[in-house]
């Protein structure tokens, strides 16, 4: 069981090269993990939604629910385990490539009252949620289909 | 369900849509199917404590934001998404593509279901209210049962976790416990405007459903060119094979030299996984459009150019005996040959004929096609009573296959028994009558009573066989004969037969026939009567049996008492004159003792065969 953190500090950005994260699925809906499959959960994401940062419609659901006056970016959608064994702790990680480099995030898993998910059985989904923060990488992903992997 | 990269446009639009709605108070609106589908599918998925309306209303609540429906406008089961610009959505991947219009709007429906979200829906399950209801009806119920609060239902719909509006629309239109304050548009159908036609893939026969928007039923702000950051796309075809969902923009519809064609798994994301090329592969055989090889025939109507789809006329309908026969003409434009139709009464298919009859009227209307397709036929059984007859022309390949009203039209047939008094001859010991007899009611015999002036002469079941009758009914069979005799005495008379009713109706008259029934006793005279010597009377006379050609008897009385019986079998060249069918033999001349004084000579001629007493052919005194 890993406690959850509070959901600004999900937000993790971390530049890599693009070469590192070649190999995953670049199909949102249907992204499987397809490097290090054999010790690597499998999962799929769906995305609903996303609201571009800055953009003044406050968002209010119980995954999560903006600080009054501050409109990050926000990615919302639904993770599922595509796999035979139960993913614990959940730990899913979004990746834009950006040119030859590769944003990465963590996302968060809910459960349904908002907190975080200690493990997703197979074939179970849960709401999966993607805040950034920091205006200069929310502007430069969030035009850019994201990949998803369970790390 | 909303993504993209240019959300702010659109949305703003969509707020200051929903934005001027009074929320607490204004109905809202809903095409009446796609509401029959919502609480179709709330009922089916209600769980978790749901009452189905109450599902329904916020299954409801999220299509006006999502679908920028105000006031009471029904959301548009056509909606596209217009708010997302991303380059694969585009032909080619490429935003200055020549090739503007056609787009793939990744966010199709009244619940905006975005590829993003990996949905099992194409395009055309996306529109239909059916299928995108039970999708998100079955979403919502899962999540209320996770967490029953709306928020988190709702959470999927960007409009919904932005603001209240999904809250206030929710309590607007349900009360607690039913559905409230909904508009029904019963011409906001369950596809929106988008048409379901039959298609060829490569000459391979699909389904394929046709989307235009310029089609679209309910609020369709979203067709405006200038309605949002995206082109509007022109019409295209939505196709679904092996798990891939494929669209088709038609170089009729481009107005560009080449067809395209766009395609992705179902469940994957547009704006990642779609492959475009040119297509010539797609064929509408509905309408005859697109890559079909050798063109669509084109009929040069009155009425406009005709492709693919018979078209005709359903003339006239006229009832019979258990049966109707309707008339009219159709053409298909696929070909010169005729072409089939069928015909049902209240629903029911009760033939068919083809339509090959010669209509030199519709040769001179529509050139081209020849004059075989006049259609004349007699269709039964059809039982008594008031009935909608419709006609439907059978499409022909290769093109189209809507099989077309041609029309409807009432008629009403006779509950009754119908029938005939055909013909009568005269015998013993009166009349003998013939005819036939049905009831439409039913295929069995019916019994048939005869009147002779009025009054009951006999009754008999029609089972004799007519097959006359039988090839002009032939849902009756042969056997509606009938044949009686009744009696009647010499002279004129009325005699009527009835068709005695079986199931709805009453008794009915066959007909009536004024008949002469003659008199078939002898005939003759008595000549004279004479005193050829004291004590004796001489009697002479004729007599005829119209029955026999051979001398009759007569019989002659003296005052009273019978004297004497005789053949009138003497030679009487006068009478053979007269009567030449019967010949000079049938005179009689006998002499007879006869009292002195006055006495009274009568003779009687004697009955033989049919015919009613034995005439007196005179009487006279002799003195």
């Amino acid at each position: 069981m890993v406690a959850a953190p509070s959901l600004r500090f999900l937000f993790v950005a971390v530049l890599v090269s693009l070469a590192a994260a070649c190999g995953t699925s670049s199909d949102v809906a249907t992204a499987p993990t397809s490097s290090g499959a054999a010790e690597r959960d499998t999962i799929s994401v769906a995305v609903y939604w996303t609201r571009p940062y800055g953009q003044s419609r406050p968002i209010d659901i119980p995954a999560y629910r903006d600080d009054a006056g501050h409109f990050p970016y926000v990615l919302f959608g639904s993770v599922t385990n595509t796999g035979t064994d139960p993913i614990s702790p959940v730990r899913v990680v979004a990746r834009w490539p950006v040119g030859d480099e590769v944003y990465n995030a963590m996302a968060k898993v809910a459960d349904p009252q908002g907190g975080a998910l200690a493990e997703l059985a197979p074939g179970a989904s849960a709401d999966v949620l993607v805040v950034i923060d920091d205006a200069s990488v929310a502007n430069s992903v969030q035009d850019i289909v994201p990949t998803f992997e369970a790390s | 369900m909303r993504l993209g990269r240019v959300v702010v446009p659109i949305v703003l639009l969509v707020a200051t849509l929903v934005g001027a709605v009074p929320e607490q108070a204004a109905a809202r609106g809903m095409g009446s199917t796609p509401l029959d589908d919502i609480r179709f599918w709330a009922d089916q998925k209600k769980a978790c404590g749901l009452g189905r309306d109450q599902l329904a209303a916020m299954m409801m609540a999220v299509t006006y934001p999502e679908a920028g429906a105000s006031g009471e406008q029904a959301p548009s089961p056509m909606t596209l998404s217009r708010y997302d610009t991303a380059a694969r959505l585009y032909a080619f991947g490429d935003r200055n593509t020549p090739w503007q219009r056609a787009f793939w709007h990744p966010g199709v429906g009244m619940w905006a279901f975005d590829s993003a979200g990996g949905w099992n829906l194409t395009a055309a399950g996306a529109i239909s209210t059916f299928y995108a209801a039970e999708q998100a009806a079955t979403v919502m119920a899962s999540r209320w049962c996770a967490n029953p609060t709306r928020s988190h239902v709702w959470a999927p719909w960007f409009a919904c976790s932005t603001s209240t509006v999904c809250e206030d629309i929710y309590n607007n239109i349900y009360d607690g416990s039913s559905l409230r304050n909904i508009t029904l548009h019963p011409g906001v159908g369950r596809d929106g405007g988008m048409e379901t036609r039959a298609c060829t893939l490569a000459g391979e026969p699909v389904t394929c459903w046709y989307v235009d928007p310029a089609r679209a039923q309910g609020a369709n702000w979203w067709v405006n060119p200038s309605a949002g950051p995206s082109p509007i796309s022109v019409p295209f075809y939505v196709v679904s094979v092996n798990g891939r969902e494929a669209r088709y923009w038609l170089k009729p519809d481009t107005g560009l030299s080449t067809s395209l064609k766009a395609d992705k798994p179902i469940t994957a994301n547009a704006r990642t996984s779609l492959t475009w090329s040119f297509a010539s592969e797609l064929c509408d055989v509905t309408a005859g459009r697109g890559d079909c090889g050798p063109g669509a025939r084109v009929a040069t109507t009155p009425w406009g150019p005709r492709t693919a789809t018979p078209f005709g006329s359903f003339d006239v309908v006229s009832p019979t005996v258990g049966a109707i026969d309707v008339s009219g003409w159709t053409i298909d434009p696929d070909t010169n040959d005729p072409i089939d139709v069928h015909v049902y009464v209240d629903g029911q298919i009760v033939g068919a004929t083809n339509a090959s009859g010669s209509r030199a009227d519709v040769a001179a209307v529509v050139p081209g096609y020849g004059d075989r397709h006049g259609f004349a036929a007699r269709m039964g059984r059809v039982a008594g009573g008031n009935h909608q007859v419709c006609v439907y022309a059978i499409n022909a390949p290769p093109f189209g296959n809507d099989n077309p009203l041609l029309g409807c039209r009432g008629v009403q047939v006779s509950p009754n028994p119908t029938g005939s008094f055909d013909s009568w001859v005269t015998s013993s010991p009166g009349i003998r009558v013939a005819g036939w007899a049905v009831d439409a009611d039913s295929t069995a015999q019916i019994g048939v009573h005869v009147y002779v002036d009025d009054q009951f002469a006999g009754q008999v079941v029609a089972g004799t066989s007519r097959p006359d009758v039988g090839a002009a009914f032939l849902w009756a069979g042969n056997d509606h004969g009938y044949e009686i005799e009744v009696d009647a005495l010499p002279g004129r008379h009325t005699v009527c037969t009835y068709g005695i009713n079986v199931g709805p109706g009453t008794n009915a008259p066959l007909g009536c026939k004024t008949i002469d029934v003659p008199d078939r006793a002898p005939f003759g005279w008595l000549d004279s009567v004479t005193r050829p010597s004291a004590g004796t009377a001489r009697v002479t006379g004729w007599a005829i049996d119209p029955d026999r050609i051979p001398p009759t008897d007569v019989h002659v009385y003296l005052n009273g008492a019978f004297a004497a019986s005789l053949p009138a079998a003497a030679n009487r060249p006068d009478v053979g004159a007269a009567f030449p069918f019967f010949g000079p033999s049938h005179g009689y001349d006998v002499t007879l003792a006869a009292p002195a004084g006055s006495v009274e000579v009568c003779v009687y001629a004697i009955n033989w065969g049919p015919g009613w007493g034995n005439p007196r052919l005179g009487c006279k005194t002799v003195n």
